[in-house]
């Protein structure tokens, strides 16, 4: 089959590799119908999640058609249309049970290169490198899904293959940064990032009560779409003397009762903090350029709550000080998608909730590296480029 | 154990550390059941870890994680970049995804463009 694969740092080629098979009795293969970019494959590109190996088949954003079951399946069939959350979880072990898919125990083939950084291993991935598991991703033709009755999810009639799709990733991660910023009725939240994480986070917030949502980016398209399509009020840092000045300003000088992070290890930022963890990144001393992060702990009200969704690896300096003095509670995850699904689909399928429209570019898989090129650069508008295999 | 063996073993811990190790995971299941998979999956459970020998031993049932089950493991030989204890929680991570789901996670077949298919 073709797969887009990983062959060194910057370096993407859609390639021939073998067809997957099933391999373990809980084992699906899905024909895969649509699968999409991610902010995190930005960070695979750029080298800065180490365990890659060239010739990995990348992406984790993914729905498709079952086309074979494995003996121990119950209940999925061949033709069912299927989405399936990016961690794989077992259904069994305790994590599982305790809905905490992406740390389940027992879905990571290789826990001896995750444990020495993360100390536990976490759930396995597709397509996002050894130390998360090693699973060949889902920009391929085909891709083998371990515990198939407990992923992958049917698609429910009236809800579009474009609206499914992002009910892997960007859906349930954004759902769950607004579920972490624990919102009450009325609630100032403020949101770093406009890209399709952001975006439905500030959707995901609004759906769960906020009284307000602010949304933080530099992109004018991006955030344009936040006030149109999701009616979040915008801040544009660049054109901004101070982003904390004007979350004060908007907040009658309190500060947002919760900020979630979407933008990760790889933010923009201006000023001497900025300048230094660019150097330091390139120079692969730390992993991280936080000033998305740093700027949301400094806004967050006294008392209130940070919810980091953006994916960030070892970042020193981490202020953690201020943290603790303004008696902030941080909550934190790569996501369950599993736990978030029944309550996803209901709110797209009442019409609460339209994913759809973060397609700005559909393509084959033979123009793969060409969406990552527009996705990475941010060019032509590029939210998130969609590949039909 | 002889004087030379001791001094081999020695020089063999100094090259490499110890052959010996254990690691303890909570299983959710009975004694039995992990015996039972304990006997019969030793092929799967082993796969790639050069074990001499290997024993099991059963703690308390740690609230609703499960038995705490300690695999003891000694090794023929050293793995490169291995220490011990890493293949003593390979194998008792294996012995509990065999047991709470059947099967051990692995990227066998895996698609990719190189020729090992890992
Ligand atoms: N926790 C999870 O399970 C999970 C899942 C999916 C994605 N993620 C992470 O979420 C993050 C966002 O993903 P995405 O797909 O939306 O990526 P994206 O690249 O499309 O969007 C990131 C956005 O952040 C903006 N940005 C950069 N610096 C900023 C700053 N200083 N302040 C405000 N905005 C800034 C960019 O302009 C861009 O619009 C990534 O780090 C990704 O790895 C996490
Ligand atoms: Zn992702
Ligand atoms: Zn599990």
């Amino acid at each position: 089959m073709r797969a887009l694969c990983w062959m060194g740092v910057n370096d993407l080629q859609v390639n021939t590799v073998p067809d997957p098979t099933i391999v373990n009795p809980h084992d699906v293969v899905l024909k895969v119908g649509l699968t999409t970019t991610c902010g995190s494959d930005l960070h695979l590109l750029g080298g800065y999640v180490p365990t890659m190996r060239e010739g990995d088949v990348i992406g984790h954003e993914y729905m498709g058609e079952v086309v074979e079951v494995g003996r121990e399946v119950s209940k999925l069939r061949v033709g069912d249309r299927v989405v399936v959350p990016s961690f794989l979880g077992c259904g069994k072990c305790w994590y599982c049970d305790h809905d905490e898919y992406s740390l389940c125990d027992n879905t990571h083939p290789k826990p001896e290169l995750a444990e020495p950084v993360l100390g536990y291993p976490t759930g396995g991935i597709p397509g996002y490198s050894h130390a998360f598991g090693g699973y060949a991703g889902s920009h391929a033709e085909f891709i083998r899904v371990p515990f198939g009755d407990v992923n992958a999810f049917t698609v429910p009639e009236g809800v579009t293959d474009e609206q499914a799709l992002f009910l892997s990733d960007a859906v349930p991660t954004g759902y769950m940064g607004a579920d972490f910023a624990d919102i009450k009725p009325g609630d100032t939240v403020a949101v770093w990032g406009c890209g399709g994480v952001g975006l439905m986070a500030q959707k995901s917030a609004m759906i769960m009560g906020a009284g307000r949502v602010i949304a933080i980016d530099r992109i004018p398209e991006r955030l344009a779409m936040a006030r149109d399509i999701i009616g979040s009020e915008t801040i544009n840092y660049e054109e901004s003397d101070s982003v904390l000045e004007e979350l004060r300003e908007f907040t009658h000088g309190i500060g947002p009762d919760s900020c979630i992070e979407a933008v990760g290890m790889e933010a923009h930022g201006t000023g001497p903090q900025y300048a230094y963890d660019r150097v330091k990144q390139a120079l692969h001393l730390e992993t991280d350029r936080g000033s998305a992060l740093r700027e949301a702990i400094m806004a967050v009200r006294k008392g209130g709550t940070l919810s980091i969704v953006g994916v960030y690896g070892l970042m020193d300096k981490f202020p953690l000080g201020i943290l603790m003095n303004k008696g902030i509670t941080i909550r934190t995850s790569q996501q369950p998608g599993q736990r978030y699904m029944p309550a996803m689909l209901e709110h797209v399928q009442k019409g609460e909730l339209d994913p759809s429209f973060l397609v700005t570019h559909r393509m084959s898989l033979e123009d793969s590296p060409k969406g990552y090129q527009l996705f990475k650069d941010k060019e032509d508008n590029c939210m998130r480029a969609v590949f039909k295999p | 154990m002889s004087v030379a063996d001791k001094a081999k073993d020695a020089l063999s811990k100094v090259r490499s550390g110890p052959l010996e190790a254990s690691r303890t995971l909570p299983i959710r299941a009975s004694k039995d059941e992990i015996e039972q998979v304990w006997t019969s999956r030793t092929t799967t459970i082993f796969d790639g870890i050069p074990m001499e020998s290997a024993t099991t031993q059963y703690g308390q049932t740690v609230r609703d994680w499960g038995l705490a089950v300690t695999v003891h493991l000694r090794l023929k030989e050293a793995v490169p970049d291995m220490a011990a204890n890493t293949l003593a929680g390979k194998a008792v991570r294996r012995l509990k995804a065999l047991v709470e789901t059947g099967e051990v996670p692995t990227t066998e077949n895996n698609p990719s463009a190189r020729e090992d298919a890992a």
